[in-house]
């Protein structure tokens, strides 16, 4: 087996990225995607994962609807009244938030305990930031930002990763080299530093985040396809389509890339969850949607401010993205164990 | 294998030189300019052009590109705006400090996820490894600066036990130590500062072995000559040292090599969060500041210290398989 | 966020940074010192926790607050300020300065017994190289001293400044730092690393980020001694760790106290909080070169959308106090102006009435968004949320936007309504009103330091500039000040308080209006 070192790099490198994903490396390439998804009924944690996620979705498209649909006019970086006025549920069918700027009580702690700010009230029952304004209303609108940020600059990395790839592994060569130095230089600058800088050049707001978070995430779909590329290229009925004389890019497009999917998939589940983590990094330094619009990763930062008078507002944020990032690592694993029954039981 | 190692240097240049393509090109499209950063809201024009001349701001861009590369190669990384010193001197200064913090944790990582993992294999679906199947699960689903937030809380804030910020070279002169009198108390203090950025840094790291730990020992132990091996009745413990220990590290190096760059960009929040004074801090001072060729300096630095971690870890991948050859690629 | 930035923007007549220490005059700190201080009290020893790492001690090139405080311990000025940071008084100067009749030439002697911690006397070829270098090397200080056209050596300890214009603030200029020549000329790198001066302290060692220690000078030509050993700084960011730092007694005293943790702080039995107005001015300002706002009616009117009073008390007391014109309260009292008048020109919150303001004006679009900029400061923010929600009440929109400093600079200056209808900002200066006006409402101020291309009083405060008599100077000042009140190109809204956590074995620290502490003085000397 003569296996160099350099292929063994590529494939771990697919999957280590994505912290602990590793084991799709021998998975059977011809395993349909409906099939996968077929297995998934019987695993309860995979399960478990998908209903965190559709929650999470839902609340996401529900504010989405909210704050960009109804107010579309003010969504724009005001905030009206302690942050959530713009928000037409928020504010006539929730908890009321304070208008008065006179009477804001600010740091409550959640609402069956006490702090020097006063006894919790379940008018906001997590609590109130530093500003007055209800922790758990802007946890459920940060669910917007954390969810559209995962699946679009997945998306993006998946498709460019996936075109990459395929036509990499699929003409070999220098073309192959030169993409593979490419991939492996955005890799090499953590991802981090790399969208900092990148968001620095281009705008500190949350479309350059995604697209930022997007490309990074680049080298883990190219190499991921490029590996399965190189085994699919030689199997027999892509043969028979290249001697039948089908052109290289309908090869690509029809047989390579189509058989290469499910492990996609895989991969691309778990990199939502990796890419929220990074995401709230970036807002938590500061890169990432610009305040007032709530996001989690932002929350989390202010909140270090008044980690004395009340601790809970450093718990929630975090809270949130765990339960979420757990849902997509649940239904990653979920999948990938369906794609690779050896592993699993 | 000196000639394997030589190759994988020379495959490094061409990336090397990519991270200094792409971090011009980045910090170049960085609007506004250092200078009027530098001289606040009052510039006068001809002090501007004049602080833009003496720093070669104002030469066309390939012109400053090829001057770069030149002084790159050099090992001259330039001069920061912002602190007056050459910028060789300011990573030089702080590196330490990310690279001691790099170091803990991942000896953390590895000294905890590597029992874990063989533990969970080895008692597979029993309550051990659904314990700690889901800390490894909770490791990689959290954000790491959130763990920072809640021990500060817990252990300096309420506890009072641990110091929140900062850290403490161990080979500190005591003398420029704050309440230190000895060798022993700067070791002990260095101790206690660098426990809950380790922690912090470390979990994801640690987290992610413990998975890939587990997965490669189930691998392993399902494969036939284990299979053989118990059916001629040795002993359970023997077959997991003797065969599929050593086996299975091998993805697990790889996955050590690989979380470099995760870590990397988790050293930036972890600095962030415990206000320690190392590279990661260093390159958020220099963006704030558009100090670019600070910025430029502390990305390649990044992008070498992963290089070179890559290149260890196939190193040793090569070192312990004696099954891989180093052949060209077919 | 930007360190430098904020930093940069302290001096006079830079703007105030994200409301961290308050103002630092022009150069100098009094003959502060420092003397036997100790950790937790156990000796001589003082730890002082700042909020940002010093950077360089350099005097001629340092621009930023925490590297101020340090280096202002270790040098000294001709001039520093009082006590209550109302007038200059002699530091390396025998006696007040003298001036000519039109304000142009300014001559100062020097203490014949004044001598830098590398033993050489200080002489007038020092002063002359202090106050023209930073203009000759074209460093960031340049701007502050470039209205002096020569100094000119008399004698070995007499200097006389002559100004390229008749300059009435001169005096404060003279607060400037005095260094060595020699010494610097010699290796300028090293000594902004390692700077010597004439102060009480002699700089001893530091490590960027990391801590920055001044010994006492035991050989300090001047009075009194310091009482402290050994002043140590240690830069601590976070503000709830700061505190942490003194209840724990990590740190004798920290810098800035954080405004919801204030009354945890005071009621820790054994931490005072030592606080004094600072010298500063932060404001609400209109775009009054285009847009709705060039109207003094819609400007009115947005003065009737929100209490400014409420706005203050909720978000900036108590680390800061309403202020009701461009000028601290120490310089109105101290220039006898009409306070309580002015009190009563900004409106009480009353929406019908600004809604009939805003609806009657034809300036004003239906569908009016208002756009506010704001620095990244969360005071600043908050007040132009406050402002925000006040025009939406009155039926029109409104948008916040919170702009980094880089961002921040390129915009405000601008005049373009696209960029800005009103901005928040603030100002950190010293003693002269001068500094207040000036930059805000001169017409060559515009696009440079002034957004609000208000034009109506700025011939009154460049003439008032070079105007050397005092009561003239007052005259005019006064009204424009009313003038600009009633007219409203800004609202002003509060100014900052200097503050300090002190553990209760300190004794006899002393916050200071301009040089934003003291540790030693003619009128205090800290001692543990």
């Amino acid at each position: 087996m003569a296996t160099t070192s350099d292929t063994q790099s590529d494939e771990m490198l697919s999957s280590g990225r994505e912290e602990g994903g590793v084991e799709e490396e021998e998975i059977e390439s011809r395993v349909g995607i409906s099939y996968t998804l077929w297995q998934i009924r019987r695993d309860p944690t995979a399960l478990a994962g998908l209903a965190i996620i559709s929650v999470m979705t839902a609340i996401a498209v529900f504010a989405y609807i909210d704050a960009v649909i109804f107010d579309r006019l003010s969504d724009y970086a005001f905030f009206a009244n302690m942050g959530v006025e713009q928000y037409w549920f928020a504010n006539n069918y929730w908890v009321n938030p304070e208008h008065d700027p006179a009477s804001v009580r600010s740091l409550l702690p959640p609402a069956w305990m006490e702090n020097t700010f006063g006894q919790g009230t379940w008018d906001h029952p997590l609590g109130t930031d530093h500003r007055g304004r209800d922790i758990l209303v802007r946890l459920f609108y940060g669910t917007r930002i954390a969810i559209q940020v995962g699946f679009i600059s997945t998306a993006i990395g998946m498709v460019g990763g996936t075109l990459v790839g395929a036509v990499s592994g699929y003409y070999g060569g220098w073309i192959d080299d030169a993409l593979m130095r490419a991939v492996e230089t955005l890799y090499a600058i953590p991802f981090l530093v790399l969208v900092i800088a990148f968001m620095t050049a281009f705008g500190r707001d949350l479309t350059y985040a995604m697209i930022g978070v997007g490309i990074t995430t680049i080298p883990v779909f190219a190499r991921l396809i490029r590996s399965r590329v190189v085994s699919v290229r030689e199997e027999d009925y892509v043969e028979a389509a290249r001697a039948a004389g089908v052109r290289d890019r309908n090869i690509i497009l029809r047989h390579v890339i189509p058989n290469s999917f499910a492990p996609v998939l895989v991969q691309a589940t778990l990199q939502i969850g990796v890419s929220i983590l990074i995401v709230a990094g970036l807002s938590f330094l500061g890169f990432g949607v610009q305040p007032p619009k709530p996001s989690w990763g932002q929350m989390l930062s202010q909140s270090r401010g008044y980690m004395l008078p009340n601790p809970w507002f450093s718990v929630w944020p975090g809270v949130a993205i765990l339960i979420t990032v757990v849902g997509f690592n649940l239904l990653g694993d979920g999948l990938r164990d369906a794609l690779d029954p050896r592993v699993n039981n | 294998m000196l000639r394997y190692t030589v190759r994988r240097l020379l495959q490094a240049i061409p990336v090397l030189l990519g991270i200094v393509t792409i971090t011009f090109l980045l910090t170049d499209a960085i609007p506004g300019d250092p200078v009027s950063i530098m001289l606040g809201p009052s510039p006068n024009a001809e002090q501007a052009a004049a602080i833009r001349a003496k720093y070669g701001l104002d030469r066309p861009l390939y012109v400053r590109y090829l001057n770069y590369v030149a002084d790159v190669v050099q090992g001259d990384l330039g001069h920061s705006l912002y602190y007056g010193v050459p910028v060789t001197q300011k990573i030089a200064e702080r590196m330490p400090v990310t690279l001691l913090l790099l170091v803990s944790s991942f000896t953390f990582a590895i000294l905890t996820a590597v029992p874990l993992g063989v533990i969970s294999a080895k008692r597979r679906n029993q309550p051990t490894d659904h314990v700690s199947r889901v800390v490894a699960l909770i490791g990689v689903s959290t954000p790491s600066f959130w763990i920072g937030l809640l021990l500060i809380i817990v252990f300096s804030f309420h506890l009072n036990l641990l110091p929140a910020t900062n850290l403490i070279m161990p080979w500190a002169d005591p003398v420029n130590v704050d309440g230190a009198g000895s060798r022993l108390d700067v070791l002990v203090m260095a101790g206690e500062h660098l426990l809950m950025p380790t922690i912090t840094l470390g979990t994801l790291q640690m987290a992610a072995i413990t998975r890939i730990e587990r997965s490669a020992m189930l691998e392993v132990l399902s494969e036939e000559y284990v299979k053989l091996a118990r059916a001629y009745g040795v002993p359970e413990g023997t077959i997991l040292r003797k065969h599929a220990f050593r086996n299975a590290q091998l993805p697990v190096i790889t996955v050590v090599g690989l979380q470099l760059t995760a870590a990397l960009g988790g050293a930036v929040l972890t600095e962030t969060v415990f206000s320690i004074n190392g590279m990661g801090r260093l390159i958020i001072t220099a963006i704030n500041n558009q100090d670019y060729e600070l910025v430029m300096g502390t990305t390649l630095f990044f992008g070498l210290t992963f290089v070179i971690g890559v290149i260890l870890t196939d190193l040793s991948y090569a070192y312990i398989d004696p099954r891989v050859t180093y052949g060209e690629r077919e | 966020m930007t360190e430098r930035t904020l930093s940069g923007l302290s001096r006079r007549r830079f703007l105030e940074s994200i409301g961290a220490v308050g103002a630092l005059g022009l150069a100098g700190c009094s003959g502060l010192g420092g003397g036997p201080g100790g950790n937790g009290g156990d000796g001589n020893r003082l730890t002082m926790a700042q909020v940002k790492s010093p950077i360089e001690f350099d005097p001629i090139v340092l621009n930023d607050v925490p590297s101020d405080q340090i280096t202002s311990q270790v040098v000294e000025g001709l001039y520093t300020y009082n006590q209550e940071g109302t007038d200059i008084v002699p530091e390396l100067a025998a006696g007040d300065p003298e001036q000519n009749d039109d304000g142009t030439q300014w001559t100062v002697e020097l203490d014949e017994n004044a001598t830098f911690q590398n033993g050489d006397p200080v002489t007038a070829e020092d002063v002359k190289y202090s106050f023209e270098a930073p203009v000759k090397e074209e460093t960031e200080n340049a701007a502050e001293l470039n209205m002096i056209d020569n100094v000119e050596v008399v004698d070995e300890r007499t200097a006389r400044f002559n100004l390229s214009f008749p300059f009435a603030p001169f005096k404060q200029v003279l607060t400037w730092y005095v260094i060595p020549k020699a010494v610097r000329e010699d290796d300028p790198d090293e000594f902004n690393q390692n700077p010597v001066g004439s102060g009480p302290f002699e700089f001893d060692d530091w490590q960027e980020g990391d801590f920055a220690r001044i010994t006492r000078w035991d050989d300090y030509w001047g009075d009194p001694q310091p009482n402290l050993e050994q002043v140590e700084f240690v830069p601590v960011e976070e503000p709830t760790t700061r505190v942490t730092s003194i209840t724990t007694g990590e740190n004798d005293v920290i810098e800035e106290i954080p405004p919801k943790l204030w009354d945890q702080v005071e009621g820790e039995d054994n931490i005072s909080i030592e606080e004094v107005n600072a010298m500063g001015y932060f404001y609400l300002a209109f775009n009054c070169n285009e847009g709705p706002t060039t109207d003094r009616e819609v400007r009115e009117a947005i003065d009737y959308t929100f209490s400014m009073d409420q706005a203050v008390e909720n978000f900036v007391e108590p680390t800061g106090v309403r202020q009701y014109s461009p000028l601290p309260d120490t310089v109105a009292e101290d220039w006898d102006m009409p306070i309580e008048e002015w009190q009563g020109i900004p409106h009480d919150k009353d929406i019908d009435q600004a809604k009939d303001l805003l609806d009657g004006n034809d300036n004003v679009p239906d569908d009016w968004t208002a756009r506010i900029i704001v620095p990244p400061d969360d005071k600043r923010e908050q007040l132009g949320i406050t402002v925000a929600n006040g025009i939406e009440e009155a039926g029109y929109s409104a948008n916040v936007q919170r702009l980094d400093w880089g961002a921040f600079l390129d915009q405000y200056i601008s005049g373009d309504p696209s960029d800005y209808n009103m901005y928040t900002l603030g100002w950190s200066a010293a003693i002269d009103p001068d500094d207040y006006l000036y930059y805000f409402f001169a017409e060559e101020s515009h696009g440079v330091t002034d957004g609000t291309f208000y034009n109506e009083i700025s011939d009154q405060v460049i003439e008032a500039r070079r105007t050397p008599d005092r009561d003239e100077r007052k005259q005019m000042y006064e009204e424009a000040i009313t003038t600009m009140l009633e007219d409203r190109p800004h609202l002003p809204s509060y100014n900052l308080k200097n503050s300090f956590g002190v553990r209760d074995y300190v004794s006899d620290f002393a916050a200071h209006p301009i040089n934003s502490f003291s540790l030693v003085s003619d009128w205090n000397n800290v001692s543990l």
